[in-house]
């Protein structure tokens, strides 16, 4: 043995070798041994099975390889055994064997022995298992070798497995009953655990990886006694609650390691029934907090609360009994003493344990959303996040504002850590997946809890809840609601950190969208909410209204209608003046809205919400209104829009917005038409130009309504308006089409293009006429007919005429052709017309 | 029982009255080799008969066939200073003649045997049947008859328990118990070891039988000490607050009765020997005298 000592331990091939060699030996000695007993030699037997046990007294080799030539020893063992069992072959009584076996001098094959010998001692009834096994385990004691020792009540627990005096065992009664049984394993565990501790201590310190790992493997042979407790018949509750748990736990507690801590709480959890841990919860939880610092508490918190949630969602029956058993205060009593007695508590940790205490709370108690809220709070608060700045407004949850906050509050931990990020997001997804969108903004600490995140982290957390949100069913109805679902986005609302371009516009989208869940019936509501989502994303800055506001724009002007609606279906009730106002509201909303726009200079976006928003004035009949905005939008035309493109759509837009108004005053009408035209003839390119004037000569003209449209096939027939204006704005588009043919006639170029232009205002023309407006008399039509054929002819003669001139041109004469043929006012007036 | 050889002119043998019943035992003889011998204890009778057979077809002349019994001392190194505290003698036979077997009863009634026979390093307590036939001419035949004697002692009527704390300071600090301080010599030894402290490196304990001898007197008192036992109680190193258990059977060894001044010549004396080997080999022991009893011949 003193040779084993000295050579050193570490290489691989040198373990290997003196594993061979005392292989070789066990089996030589076991050789000589089962000759002995094929003999019936006992004493003979018995000193060569010492020899052979004795070289389990090494100390050269690792745990890994003992195990291998335990296992050797432990099947040579065997053959004794049965030897031992039948006296016909030795002789002697089995007290006589316990003695006679206890002879011997060296204490580690005695005691393998004398365990083997008290297995068929009690095994045969003479003796009383409680006696003999007491006997054993106490002996056991003299093998202080952590090794040794634990290989040996490894063996004893083996061996006395089936001999536990436990109940309905054969050995019950004379031989004791479960307590005994009880008394015996858990001292066996006890011991184990004490050596296996052990293990940690002595050697050299840099050994101490190496020893690590050597004792996790050898971690299942304390373990097992934990196994062989549960499975005891007899190990009833109290039993269980008044002996087993207490010394369990008395034994982890007081053995303050860091592997054998958390791998027997674990052992614990797993290992006995879950009514076990409903009742006696408070006593686990209890040596929670009393663990090493640097055991992970948080785990060992979570892998028991993990497996209450699984039973619990095994079998929902079990939910009444969480709550009588008041499994979550309990649990979340302990979390608070752990977050408490560890100031050094990682991040990553605290996050798991209430992601834990969250998907418990979310199994157990679904229905209680409070619960889940203090579940927030108190992860906030395990963390340092700041309380809100006002006391919370939504009566919901009280407990968010518990803590006391006279004191500074320590910086919070930003969570950084991305396995604490993964933690603290599956924490909050939690709610997100269970609720429904109106509950989860109930949680009124959710916001806090994502205040401990990264910028860049909380920002996908947002964009989650933005995403639940869209995805759930039920609009957001109330602005205090929505004020909250603000706080729960706060971070998509600030620039904060690095963020990509890509990922703002998609979140910026995805707010956007929300604008359409924030919704309610009530039009006073409803304006309340947008007003509210407004100035939210006021806060946001310029680039991120620009996003919200087509939304809350369309939003503001559904409403609008809606106002408008009720107030005509409701035109005698007194509540007009009321409805009014509220429209007013609309509008002065949505006017902000502009302002907004026009900062955030997004003229465009401006200029249509403008019209838009003018519409709706006028459609509710508040001409002023309408006006202003017209004239807002002018001049936003006048001062912003320079590109020629943009003026083009810009000024359609404005023309085609006012012409659906309808109730504006003749002056007015003229005078905004007039500017409209002033705009149309200032475009840069002639062909917008020619059509910005025909537009605008639709200003002037109102189309009467089809009374009959649909038997009268004449179709409309008719309008009402100013044909001077009418006319006036034709003949300048004419004016414009003809200096354009001169100038080409000049130039020798663009007289295709001038032609269509011609084509053009042949076809505006054509549209009055056709509609009887005096602006646009047969003569001025056929006229342009005759010019408009003279060109393309020459141009024809050419071959320089553009395809899609002359297929305008053939169109327009085409469609003469048939109005021509149509009975009524129409067919007759074409009929005015020259053959073409 | 003894050979005697050839050349005798008569065989002389010895049988107890009580025949098969006689109590016998087995000790190791002077070759080293086991010899089971009669066992009488103090005040009985030894009593038997003597066999005289002559060789065949020889007469037998003789000045007289006597018995003795002999108890003596004997100290190793002064082998002529043989001491005899017990000699009784009888006539057996008248001188005379006689050529045949023959076959006469002895008997020494209520013989006084004040110690136990002991074989030890430097003494020895013996006792012998000592038949002599007594001729002229040089012829006389002495044989002996070796018989052990015991002595069952009375139990002690106070049998307290050992209880010790020792230790080096701010090294090792144990405690140690034993159930009793007296022992008969099947019994075990009980006891507990404690560690209060424990600051060297461990390796096992074991616990010692020690028998001391001492033998003579004055300036030629002669000591030894054996170690009769070793019996490992623990394998590798505890911690304090650990306790470990002794039991330890007495049985197997061959220990004697506690010897207090045998006939003014040795005493025996045993002791228990607690040892605690570290990892270089250093020794820690701490030694108990301990009372050896026979309780049963």
């Amino acid at each position: 043995m003193s040779a084993a000592r000295m050579a050193p331990l570490s290489a691989q091939e040198e373990q290997d070798k003196w594993l061979a060699d005392a292989q070789n030996l066990v089996k030589q000695y076991a050789f000589y041994m089962k000759r002995a007993l094929d003999d019936n030699n006992l004493r003979e037997a018995l000193k060569q099975g010492s020899l052979m046990l004795g070289e389990l007294r090494t100390t050269a080799l690792s745990p890994q390889k003992y195990y291998e030539l335990y296992m050797q020893v432990w099947s040579e063992l065997h053959h004794l055994e049965s030897f031992f069992a039948d006296p016909a072959r030795h002789g002697r009584t089995n007290l006589e064997l316990y003695e006679l076996v206890q002879h011997a001098g060296n204490i580690l094959p005695r005691l393998y022995l004398l365990v083997t010998v008290g297995s068929v001692y009690v095994k045969s009834g003479e003796g009383a298992a409680k006696d003999v096994l007491k006997d054993l385990v106490e002996m056991a004691k003299g093998v202080q070798h952590p090794i040794h020792g634990l290989f040996l009540r490894a063996y004893l627990g083996q061996a006395s497995k089936t001999l536990l005096p436990d109940a309905g065992s054969p050995f019950e009664g004379e031989g004791g009953d479960t307590r005994d049984a009880v008394d015996f394993v858990l001292q066996n565990f006890t011991e184990m655990n004490k050596l296996w501790v052990r293990m940690a201590h002595g050697g050299p310190a840099r050994d101490v990886d190496r020893r690590e790992k050597e004792r996790r493997e050898l971690r299942d042979l304390v373990g097992k006694n934990l196994h062989v407790l549960s499975s005891l018949e007899g190990l009833d509750l109290s039993l269980y609650r008044d002996v087993v748990l207490p010394r369990v736990l008395e034994q982890v507690v007081q053995c303050k390691d860091d592997i054998a801590q958390p791998y027997l709480m674990d052992a614990v959890t797993q290992v006995f029934p879950d009514d076990f841990h409903l009742k006696t919860l408070e006593t686990l939880l209890g040596a929670v907090p009393q663990l090493k610092p640097s055991v992970r508490a948080g785990d060992v918190l979570a892998s028991l609360m993990e497996r209450l949630t699984q039973a619990a969602i095994d079998a929902p029956e079990l939910a009444d009994a969480f709550a009588d058993a008041d499994a979550l205060l309990k649990f979340r009593e302990c979390v608070a003493a752990v977050v408490e007695a560890q100031p050094q508590l990682e991040a990553r940790e605290r996050l798991l344990m209430h992601a834990s205490l969250m998907s418990f709370a979310v199994a157990a108690h679904k229905d209680r959303l409070e619960l889940v809220d203090g579940i927030l709070a108190s992860c906030a608060s395990a963390l340092g996040a700041p309380l809100p700045p006002a006391s919370p407004r939504d009566g919901a949850a009280g407990e968010a504002g518990t803590s006391a906050s006279s004191e500074p509050p320590p910086p919070a931990m930003i969570v950084a850590d991305p396995k604490a990020v993964k933690q603290l997001v599956a924490l909050l997804t939690v709610p997100l997946e269970t609720y429904d969108t109106d509950d989860v903004l109930r949680l009124s600490s959710y916001p806090r809890c994502m205040s401990l995140l990264q910028p860049a982290d909380a920002r996908d957390m947002a964009v989650a809840v933005v995403k639940s949100v869209l995805k759930g069913s039920t609009a957001v109805g109330d602005p205090r609601r929505v004020e909250t679902l603000f706080k729960f986005v706060a971070s998509l609302m600030r620039d904060a950190g690095e963020e990509d371009e890509e990922d703002f516009e998609e979140a910026q989208l995805l707010m956007s969208r929300l604008v359409h869940r924030l919704r309610s019936d009530d039009t006073k509501t409803q304006l309340a909410i947008l007003t509210t989502a407004k100035a939210q994303f006021a806060t946001g800055g310029a680039k991120r209204l620009r996003h919200a506001a087509p939304p809350l724009a369309f939003e503001a002007l559904r409403l609008g209608r809606a106002v408008v609606a009720e107030q005509s279906l409701d035109e005698s009730s007194s509540t007009k003046t009321h409805e009014s106002e509220l429209l007013k509201q609309v509008l002065q909303f949505l006017y902000q809205l502009v302002s907004n726009l026009e900062q955030a200079t997004c003229h465009d976006l401006a200029l249509r919400l403008c019209l838009e928003s003018a519409r709706l004035a006028d459609s509710a009949g508040a001409e002023h209104a309408a006006g202003d905005l017209f004239e807002r939008a002018m001049t936003s035309y006048e001062e912003e829009i320079v590109d020629s493109k943009k003026q083009r759509t810009a000024l359609s837009l404005i023309v085609g917005s006012l012409r659906t108004c309808e109730n504006f005053s003749e002056e007015t009408r003229v005078e905004l038409a007039d500017r409209a035209v002033g705009y149309a003839a200032r475009l840069l390119k002639k062909t917008d130009r020619v059509a910005a004037l025909a537009a605008c000569a639709h200003l002037h003209w109102r189309k009467s309504p089809a009374k009959t449209s649909g038997e009268d096939d004449e179709g409309s027939v008719g309008g009402s308006g100013d044909a001077a204006g009418v006319s006036a704005c034709l003949q300048k588009a004419l004016k414009i089409a003809n200096a354009s043919l001169q100038a080409s006639a000049t130039t020798g170029a663009g007289a295709g293009e001038a032609t269509g232009l011609l084509v053009s205002v042949l076809n505006s023309y054509l549209w009055f006429f056709e509609n009887g407006c005096e602006g646009a008399p047969a003569s001025a039509v056929a006229e342009l007919l005759e010019r408009a054929d003279a060109e393309l002819s020459q141009l024809g003669s050419q071959g320089a005429c553009p395809p899609d001139v002359r297929a305008h041109y053939d169109a327009t004469v085409r469609h003469i052709r048939h109005q021509r043929g149509r009975r009524g006012v129409v067919g007759a007036r074409f009929r005015d017309l020259p053959e073409a | 029982m003894s050979f005697f050889g050839l050349g005798r002119a008569v065989t002389v043998d010895l049988t107890h009255a009580a025949g098969e019943a006689q109590r016998v035992a087995s000790v190791k003889s002077d070759r080293g080799n086991l010899e089971t011998l009669p066992v009488f204890t103090d005040k009985e009778t030894i009593a038997g008969h003597v066999h005289l057979s002559p060789a065949p077809g020889k007469q037998i002349d003789h000045l007289g066939v006597k018995i003795e019994v002999l108890g003596q001392t004997e100290l190793y190194f002064d082998r002529g200073d043989a001491h005899d505290f017990v000699s009784l003698v009888r006539e057996l036979v008248n001188p005379g003649e006689f050529n045949g077997p023959l076959s006469v009863p002895f008997e020494f009634k209520s013989v006084s045997l004040p110690h136990e026979s002991y074989r030890g390093i430097n003494v020895r307590v013996r006792y012998v049947l000592r038949v002599t036939v007594s001729r002229g001419y040089g012829g006389t035949v002495v044989s002996d008859f070796p018989f052990l004697v015991r002595l069952v002692d009375e139990p002690p009527s106070v049998n307290t328990g050992i209880k010790m704390e020792v230790g080096i300071e701010d090294c090792l600090h144990i405690e140690f118990e034993y159930a009793k301080a007296k022992y008969h010599l099947k019994d075990v030894v009980v006891g507990k070891i404690f560690f209060l402290l424990v600051r060297i490196k461990i390796k096992h304990m074991e616990l010692e039988i020690r028998r001391r001898e001492s033998a003579g007197g004055g300036v030629n008192t002669y000591n030894e000490s054996e170690t009769i036992a070793k019996y490992e109680v623990m394998d590798g190193a505890p911690v304090r607050g650990e306790s470990v258990p002794v039991r330890l059977f007495l049985a197997p060894y061959d220990l004697t009765p506690t010897y207090k001044n045998v006939a003014n010549r040795f005493s025996v004396k045993y002791y228990l020997n607690l040892v605690l080997v570290d990892e270089e080999d250093r020794r820690y022991f701490k030694q108990q005298e301990i009372t050896v009893f026979r309780e049963t011949l």
